[in-house]
């Protein structure tokens, strides 16, 4: 905590002659903003038993979630000589002079450990600035879940430097994929690695969301020839069905208190906004519009949702405390906004949300209060269906090309699109999953 | 003696019926009803299976068009859905199943919900024209299901769509 702190002040002073800002200070807003990273070497993981497979991933999942993270650039961008990479096999000790004339500002240097079926990873963080030990880190486990592990690892590093922002390294985001004319629902790590499937029936299944305590995820189906929602209870292996009424019941969205279920039924004749509970009782109807009312999506407070409507005569976003009240109309700009999704981040007003240019869909946040938003996306390609990270910096989305839809994700400040699944199965409808660190 | 239990039997018969719509009026499912004009609920899925309409009146059950992202029934549809309706009259113990549909446009959560207003909208319209609504089921298919899987304007046309299937 005293180092924390410590490197926090160093950042801060930093500031006034490289504006190195401390990325706990990060905060999303409407304007765009790239923050100043941490330049981070990591050197090559050392072992006694060197297995070249083993150290090869161990260092490519670390990589990938420090670029990845929002805090971290990888550094130096050259790659760096022998001499240097000989210099992870000392990892008691940071050659501070060394990297200092090479620029970097973090140098993590790792050991792993592996006996029989298990393994242990150690790294070590350590801050030019101060020349000492930022931090280190152990886990173990068995060595099937190596990729886990080193997630865990980084996301202890990321954690410390975010001032406890949750980090993705560990998360999954469930998501759908085409298989002919069925679809299913699927889950993986949020680097597209470890996908596992969730539904497997001949129908469509849709709109994948998490329970907000990991152990589940709940979807809309058709395997009972209707649009029923139904809950994939991971801890329990059961499907428990959550509604099941006539007409629509689809785009199920969990309170992030986990008491609650906002989604859009028909059973009263027209597409409107219900909150219900587990047991699938009504708790309360939330839109009495004779227009389309759908895609609800609850703020933080788990009292206030967003959602579309076409009661304008376009489909626009609107917001509403779901115990009542007159929805607000939030986006004016353009003839079609939808899938909006609002950030996990408490009292975060910022809304994510797709948006139509012309033919393509693109990617645009939002304030819900000022209502200033900002485009991410201007490519070719369509972008839709964005969803929050639990990090509140991230946003993963269906980005369809050539009618082709694959996962991607991107940090809003950067708008660097990642791609996530890359098979040849239509991806899309991702959601992000909580962190459980 | 007997008379003074009828009285109490009805009173009280009376009261549940007050608490009922006391309860009624403030349980949100019931305040609800009717608050929207027109809505009319839906009744039950029946247990049959829904098929394709017999090959002798298909000409009847002809695909309702819409257009871009709207679910009113268009002028030029009217009078189709007036041959469903008197088909309807005339065979008064087949279900109907309105089945929406949209074109590739937008985001699937949207037509999925526009789907099921185009296909409620027929649905008014047949009970409009003097079809029993507990005759008349809807399922939303959203983007789904493309009649043409092509992607240009004469494709998408086709596909903002509402079929029927039948069931006895």
């Amino acid at each position: 905590m005293k180092k924390t702190f410590l490197l926090l002040i160093l950042f801060l002073a930093a500031a006034c002659e490289n504006s190195l800002v401390p990325a706990k200070e990060i905060e999303i807003t409407i304007e765009k903003k790239i923050d100043r990273k941490i330049r981070v070497t990591i050197l090559p993981f050392f072992s006694e038993t060197n297995n070249v497979v083993a150290s090869r991933e161990l260092y490519s999942v670390a990589e990938f979630d420090l670029k990845h993270a929002g805090y971290f650039e990888l550094w130096p961008q050259e790659p760096l000589p022998d001499s240097a990479l000989d210099k992870g096999k000392n990892y008691k000790s940071a050659d501070y002079d060394f990297w200092l004339d090479y620029g970097t500002e973090m140098i993590i240097k790792g050991l792993y450990t592996m006996s029989g079926t298990e393994l242990a990873i150690e790294l070590f963080c350590y801050d030019m600035a101060t020349r000492s030990e930022f931090t280190s880190v152990v886990v173990n486990g068995p060595i099937s879940e190596t990729r886990a592990l080193m997630h865990k690892a980084t996301a202890k590093i990321i954690e410390k430097v975010s001032g406890g922002r949750p980090s993705i390294t560990t998360t999954q985001i469930a998501f759908v994929q085409q298989n002919g004319k069925a679809k299913n629902i699927f889950m993986m790590d949020y680097d597209g690695h470890n996908v596992r499937q969730v539904t497997s029936n001949t129908s469509l299944n849709l709109d994948p969301n998490w329970l907000p305590n990991g152990e589940g995820i709940i979807y809309s189906s058709y395997f009972e020839n209707y649009p029923f929602i139904y809950l994939q209870n991971f801890r329990t292996r059961s499907m428990q069905i959550i509604s099941k009424r006539p007409g629509l019941n689809s785009v199920p969205d969990v309170s992030p208190d986990g008491t609650k279920i906002a989604l859009t039924l028909s059973f009263n004749g027209n597409p409107e906004i219900y909150v219900i509970d587990f047991s699938g009782n009504v708790i309360q109807r939330v839109t009495f519009s004779p227009a389309v009312d759908t895609s609800p999506t609850w703020a933080p407070d788990s009292n206030t949702l967003a959602f579309v409507s076409d009661r304008s005569g376009t489909p626009q976003i609107y917001v509403v405390d779901y115990r009542g009240g007159t929805p607000k109309r939030i986006t004016f700009q353009g003839n079609y906004n939808a899938s909006p999704d609002w950030s996990p981040i408490k009292g975060s007003n910022i809304i994510v949300y797709s948006s139509l240019y012309g033919r393509n869909s693109e990617l645009c946040i939002i304030d819900a209060s000022s209502g200033f938003f900002r485009r991410l996306t201007t490519s070719m390609e369509s972008e839709d269906h964005p969803t929050w990270a639990p990090d509140g910096i991230h946003v993963s989305y269906t980005l369809t090309q050539n009618y082709r839809s694959d996962i991607y994700f991107m940090d809003v400040r950067e708008e660097k699109p990642v791609r996530v699944t890359t098979d040849s199965n239509n991806s899309s409808l991702p959601d992000w999953g909580p962190s459980l660190q | 003696m007997r008379l003074s239990n009828a009285i109490i039997t009805a009173s009280s018969v009376l009261v549940v019926v007050t608490m009922l719509n006391g309860c009624c009026m403030l349980s949100p499912e019931c305040r609800d009803k009717g608050k929207v004009k027109g809505d009319i609920p839906l009744s039950a899925i029946p247990a049959g299976t829904f098929i394709d309409p017999p090959e002798e009146f298909k000409y009847i059950f002809q695909p309702i068009l819409f257009d871009y992202d709207k679910s009113d029934v268009r002028a030029d549809m009217q009078a189709g859905l007036n041959q469903v309706a008197e088909w309807m009259k005339t065979h008064p113990k087949v279900l109907v199943r309105i089945e929406g549909h949209c074109d590739e446009r937008g985001t699937e959560q949207y037509n999925l919900a526009l789907g099921e207003r185009r296909a409620l909208s027929v649905r008014r319209y047949l009970n409009e024209q003097g079809v029993p609504a507990d005759r008349l089921f809807t399922i939303s298919y959203g983007e789904e299901q493309p009649r043409n899987t092509q992607h240009t304007e004469i494709a998408w046309a086709e596909n903002r769509r509402a079929e029927f299937k039948l069931a006895q």
